[in-house]
């Protein structure tokens, strides 16, 4: 087992916390963390990253309490793509290289060879090469993504952590980037939890999701299980139809607006009218 | 690329040692009694006359000393708070540590402490002055053990306020002699007749410096956010206090030794940001180099402007010291803090 949340509850001053959570990943899986808006992903996630204490219960990384973990060793092992760093003025490759700090020794202040050649690979797996003397500040949206998750290899993780890796990206970039965390899961056995709003793209790439719910865990399956409308409905308080993608046969949410739900009967069959 | 990189850092840093030298000559050369450029290695080498090796090696290279020493470590401690906080307008000034360092040196001349207890008592005062504002200003802004920037800068700046309104009560009830020492040391100035205070000075300020390196990486990686530093294995809590004990052993020292001089800590780390970028592996030797640099250059104008009349080396560090910020801040549109 890579994760193992037991009984988990934490949160911060204003008094919102994920409380209970129960939850184990295995090693080399894609697990989508989603829920509606202030559920709690990013607090969860933050909770795996050793940013918040827990008030109560646990998180074992390979069987080790992370809180008994040092914060270099914990960064040879978790790597996280954050949701809108601030971006200090330096180029994709200082960026990248970057993550190999967990690496150096308290007195080392160059990079090696063989942190170069790391880097290197990083840029090269997710497609920031052709960039890497461009400031990373003035560089696009996806491309910045794409920096970051070079950065996140370079660390050389075993588990890859993502807060909604995918905001403010349009398709192209989306399923770039999704693709490319797909290919590292599959090349390098890189275990990966991601926080996605997008319920179709959690779906499409993720082997088993995770539900939140106003800090609650309410449903953990595979996509099959989790995308079950009473659920989704209940959850997000909205009608929804839960269909299939036709060509990868996963599920696909459509959403339904008002106007559409208010005509009159027969025009439209939405699984809580049928 | 990488050999025309390390050969662009090379350049800059060998011009920023020319610099450094000129500062130093130009200092040296420079005063109220001319010392042609052509005697200098004669008399470094002790062939001068008694008049000119008295003005070369007793005055004159002591305050270069000491501008090195002051301008380094006021630099270094900018340059570190900027990073830190990822803030534009943070320093030692703004954060209250001078305004500390001030109150403390302010009550050592009002008691005579230096008279009883021996010269060392000025920068081990502005030391302690220096460390109470720091720790008033870390304990009012941390929650939980968690420093908020935005607590620390008004909390700074009211420290700032009330260790300045503490000066001026003290000056205000303080007898004739005292009052005049300390408003000539309130408007800084390198004169510093006990060389052990300089060689102590300029001691310091290198062993700020050459610790501050340790955590050159950690300071890069704090650019990004501190929840990012984390996520990279930087022990963010323990690197900030740390650092801001470097902060205020230098700025304590600086003042005690030289008085307040504003600008430097600010200006100097701006200016060097637009030629080594945020990188501080080089930024913290640059900005030391410098700072130094400026404070003797600063200085030596001081010195000339109006000779034989002396100015406090305060005005000219604020006068061109605001005009490099002004142009730093125009020039620099992805600074530490954009």
């Amino acid at each position: 087992m890579m994760l193992s949340i037991q009984d988990l509850t934490c949160g911060y001053e204003s008094g919102f916390a994920v409380r209970d959570i129960n939850l184990t990943v295995k090693r080399g899986e894609i697990l989508g963390l989603i829920g509606p808006n202030g559920c709690g992903k990013t607090t969860l996630l933050r909770a795996i990253t050793g940013a918040l204490k827990p008030s109560k219960g646990r998180v074992l990384l390979e069987n080790t309490d992370l809180a008994s973990i040092e914060n270099k060793e914990r960064a040879r092992s978790i790597a996280v793509v954050s949701q809108g760093p601030q971006f200090a003025s330096m180029t994709v490759e200082e960026f990248v290289l970057l993550g190999r700090m967990p690496y150096f020794s308290r007195f080392q202040f160059l990079e090696s060879a063989k942190d170069r050649e790391i880097a290197n690979e990083a840029m090269t797996l997710t497609d920031s090469l052709r960039f890497r003397d461009h400031s990373i500040a003035r560089i696009s949206g996806g491309e910045q993504q794409l920096a970051m998750v070079a950065r996140a290899l370079a660390q050389q993780p075993k588990l890859l952590l993502l807060d909604e890796p995918t905001a403010h990206l349009d398709i192209t970039h989306q399923v770039g980037v999704l693709d490319l965390v797909r290919r590292l899961n599959r090349k390098f056995g890189l275990t990966v939890i991601i926080v996605l709003h997008d319920l179709n793209l959690a779906a499409e790439y993720c082997h088993r999701m995770a539900l939140l719910d106003a800090g609650n865990l309410r449903k953990i399956g595979t996509p099959e299980e989790v995308m079950d409308y009473r659920i989704i409905e209940e959850v997000y308080k909205t009608v929804v139809v839960i269909g299939k993608n036709p060509v990868s046969a996963r599920p696909h949410v459509m959403i339904v607006s008002e106007e559409t739900r208010m005509k009159p009967t027969g025009t439209i069959s939405t699984p809580m009218s049928s | 690329m990488r050999g025309n990189r390390f050969a662009g850092i090379l350049i800059r840093f060998a011009a920023l040692f020319a610099f450094c030298a000129s500062a130093a000559i130009i200092a040296l050369c420079v005063g109220s009694g001319d010392v042609p450029l052509s005697r200098i290695p004669a008399i470094l080498l002790g062939h001068g006359t008694a008049v000119e090796r008295a003005i070369l090696m007793d005055i004159r290279f002591p305050r270069i000393i000491l501008g090195l020493a002051v301008g380094g470590a006021l630099s270094l401690a900018g340059v570190i708070l900027q990073g830190m906080f990822r803030n534009p307008l943070v320093e030692p000034y703004t954060l209250g540590i001078s305004g500390g360092a001030a109150l403390g040196v302010c009550l050592n001349i009002v008691f005579h402490l230096a008279g009883r207890c021996g010269a060392l008592s000025l920068p081990v005062s502005g030391f302690i002055g220096a460390g109470a504002a720091v720790l008033s200003v870390y304990f009012l802004s941390t929650r939980k053990y968690v420093m908020n920037v935005r607590d620390l800068l008004l909390t700074g700046v009211m420290i700032s306020f009330i260790c300045s309104s503490l000066v001026m009560l003290v000056m205000a009830i303080s007898k004739t002699e005292d009052l005049h020492g300390i408003i000539f040391w309130t408007m800084g100035s390198l004169e510093e007749p006990d060389t052990a205070l300089v060689t102590l000075a300029l001691a310091v300020s290198l062993l700020a410096l050459a610790v501050s390196y340790v955590f050159s990486l950690d300071l890069n990686a704090l650019g990004l956010g501190e929840e990012d530093a984390r996520h990279l294995g930087v022990s963010v809590e323990n690197t900030k206090r740390i650092l801001f004990l470097i902060v205020s052993i230098a700025t304590g020292l600086s003042v005690s030794v030289s008085g307040v001089i504003g600008f430097v800590g600010l200006a100097v780390p701006h200016f060097m940001r637009l030629f080594f970028g945020n990188d501080h592996r080089m930024l913290l030797a640059a900005s030391w180099m410098c700072g130094g640099a400026f404070l003797v250059f600063c200085d030596t104008l001081a010195r000339t402007v109006i000779s034989p009349l002396e100015l406090p080396v305060g005005v000219i560090t604020g006068i061109l010291g605001g005009g490099i910020f002004v142009y730093a801040l125009g020039r620099n549109t992805t600074g530490a803090g954009k």
